[in-house]
């Protein structure tokens, strides 16, 4: 009797179908807010920086690779993999230019000693520094026949390794994808422009 | 029963020819079907897919579930939008699922577009379940949802007020304002969800961002090009078949007289040409095991001749590592220091560096190998690298970057 009641107004259908998307969306939001929900990533087009403090990952490799910004123009870039990475204190940051002037999104998530955690990671990166280690590393192998699941083209130069280890991370990149992207105290921030990772 | 059918289907064919005289065609035909829910659906579909559509172009084959995520969802939505425009009847199946594609992308695709896409669906989403018929002439295909209501007389007495000829307009106009009551009602819930959720600033920038973030990514221009996905995988297969790989496995050329004798090295991996350049201001080897000649395999089956240096370690000072080809651009890898420690193994095709005593050396795979050893340090080194293999290798303060 009452249920039909609601369903048979339009506002009370719209509540109904709106009030348990609302919960269920606040749920997963304060679910990825901490880390419980992973995420997953596939952004390129515009070039954005990635910084952290420390990076750990396993089955790591390195070659050519190309990524197409908005307009479609081609970029060189380095295609890094690691197929599971942890990164402590990690800042994801991108300036959009729109009509109405600047818009930029900062990401920062994995702080106090909680780090973030990704799977199956994928960067198209123009510009790293930090301090590396590699174990396990081969350096000049073909590119089509890397130790990880994605591969490059044959006859490219590409490196490898088991392990990766690289402290004070800071990369621009033009594309990046995760499909496990686990974000332990997300924080989303609309920016100016002005504020970036470094 | 049967005359409530006939009475429907009279008034049914009676309410379109009114209206087709009194309203557009259009307009007519979106009043007939969850337009506003549908269209938003569709709408959130192409923001999630230009919220971040991987590209890289030929080089990367997309594998995994992630890519597929990122094309699938967005897909999904645009079909669900255009099917419930299309077919009203199945409204409450294809909101339904989008609402819950729409929730699921938040996870799924770059959190739900940066939520915009997530939102327009969420709402798209609500409109389309919410919507129903306004007159009677839907009844008909109705059937189930009348035979629910019938047992409740007074929604049905409203349903036949309402299919008076004269009524539609008048109880359009409330319809409309509820809606747009509705559709703010929805994006409060939503953008107070998502606020509750502690994410600073996206309840007032989630309402801006739409039209920029679809005016910036939306351009024609932005759509993927699709690059020729056969290349990398016809390439190596073709070029021997064409006669383009110059030296197919058998043709490795017998050693000259007089130059050192290459033998196949059985436990090197397939490596590329050309050479990298790497550049020291000193290298030092410690535990310096061997230098010998070997040949190694390449991706296309032809083998080359190279320098093969075995050591425990190997320190580089001001290493720099220079990769590229004949032509477009080059990965530059600068690092004050690279230790590489255990098992080290060098393949080069040249190497040339000063003696700390200032005498040049030179070690190159068509002349003879000198005569004396390896001394464990050389001054301003600079090889043509084939490949390293260690247990490990460390970069303190390394830069790499693309140079076009």
């Amino acid at each position: 009797m009452k249920f039909s009641r609601i369903t048979g107004s339009h506002a009370g259908r719209i509540a109904l179908a709106a009030v348990p998307v609302a919960l269920v969306s606040t749920v997963m939001m304060a679910g990825v807010a901490n880390g419980a929900v992973p995420v997953s990533f596939a952004i390129s087009g515009s070039q954005f920086q990635i910084s952290a403090t420390e990076l750990n990952g396993t089955g790591f490799s390195q070659y050519a690779g190309v990524a197409n910004d908005t307009a479609g123009a081609p970029h060189q870039v380095a295609i890094a993999n690691i197929a599971s990475a942890s990164l402590s204190d990690l800042c994801q940051s991108v300036v959009t230019e729109t009509p109405l002037g600047k818009v930029g999104l900062m990401i920062t998530a994995g702080g106090g000693g909680n780090p973030a955690t990704a799977t199956d990671l994928q960067i198209g990166m123009t510009d790293l520094k930090g301090d590396s280690t590699f174990g396990n590393i081969r350096i000049g192998v073909d590119a089509s026949t890397v130790n990880t699941g994605p591969k490059g083209s044959a006859g490219d130069f590409a490196q490898d390794a088991d392990t990766i280890k690289i402290d004070g991370l800071q990369q621009t990149a033009w594309s990046t994808q995760a499909s496990v992207f686990t974000l332990t105290g997300m924080h989303v921030q609309l920016t100016d422009g002005t504020t970036t990772c470094f | 029963m049967k005359m409530k059918e006939l009475a429907t289907d009279v008034g049914n064919r009676l309410n379109h020819a009114t209206r087709g005289i009194r309203e557009s065609g259009f307009a007519a035909w979106a009043r007939r079907r969850p337009f506003v829910g549908g269209l938003l659906t569709v709408l959130s579909g192409f923001e999630l897919f230009f919220s971040g559509q991987l590209d890289i172009g030929n080089i990367h084959v997309q594998v995994g579930i992630e890519g597929f995520q990122a094309t699938v969802i967005p897909i999904a939505m645009v079909l669900l939008g255009l099917l419930a425009v299309l077919m009203p009847v199945h409204r409450i199946f294809y909101g339904v699922l989008s609402l819950v594609v729409a929730v699921y992308s938040l996870i799924g695709v770059n959190l739900g577009g940066f939520f915009v896409g997530m939102l327009l669906g969420a709402v798209g989403g609500v409109l389309t379940v919410a919507w129903a018929p306004k007159k009677t002439d839907t009844l008909a295909t109705e059937s189930t949802s009348t035979a629910e209501t019938a047992a409740e007389p007074p929604p049905l007495a409203q349903r036949a007020a309402s299919a008076e000829p004269a009524a539609p307009k008048k109880s359009a106009k409330p319809g409309r304002t509820r809606e747009r009551v509705a559709v703010l009602l929805v994006l409060c819930l939503a953008l107070g969800g998502i606020g509750a959720a502690k994410v600073p600033d996206a309840a007032p920038a989630a309402l801006c961002i739409p039209i920029p973030l679809l005016g910036v990514t939306c351009p024609p221009a932005s759509t993927p090009t699709p690059t020729d996905p056969l290349g990398p995988i016809l390439g190596p297969i073709l070029d021997p078949l064409l006669g383009g790989g110059d030296g197919g496995p058998g043709s490795i050329v017998a050693p000259l007289p007089a130059l050192p004798i290459f033998v196949p090295d059985p436990n090197a991996p397939i490596m590329t040409q050309p050479a990298a350049q790497l550049g020291g201001s000193s290298i030092s080897f410690s535990g310096l095991k061997s230098v010998s000649f070997v040949t190694i395999p390449l991706i296309d089956g032809s083998q080359v001749q190279v320098i093969k240096l075995e050591a425990d370690d190997i320190v580089i000072d001001d290493f720099l590592l220079d990769v590229r080809r004949a032509t477009g651009p080059s990965l530059v890898t600068n690092s004050a220091r690279m230790e590489l420690k255990g098992n080290v193994v060098v393949y080069v095709d040249s190497l040339t560096a000063t003696l700390l005593d200032g005498t040049g050396i030179s070690l190159l795979t068509n002349t003879p190998p000198p005569s004396t050893e390896l001394p464990p340090q050389l001054l301003r080194v600079n090889l043509g690298l084939v490949g390293v293999f260690a247990n490990s290798i460390s970069f303190t303060t390394v830069d790499q970057q693309i140079h076009e």
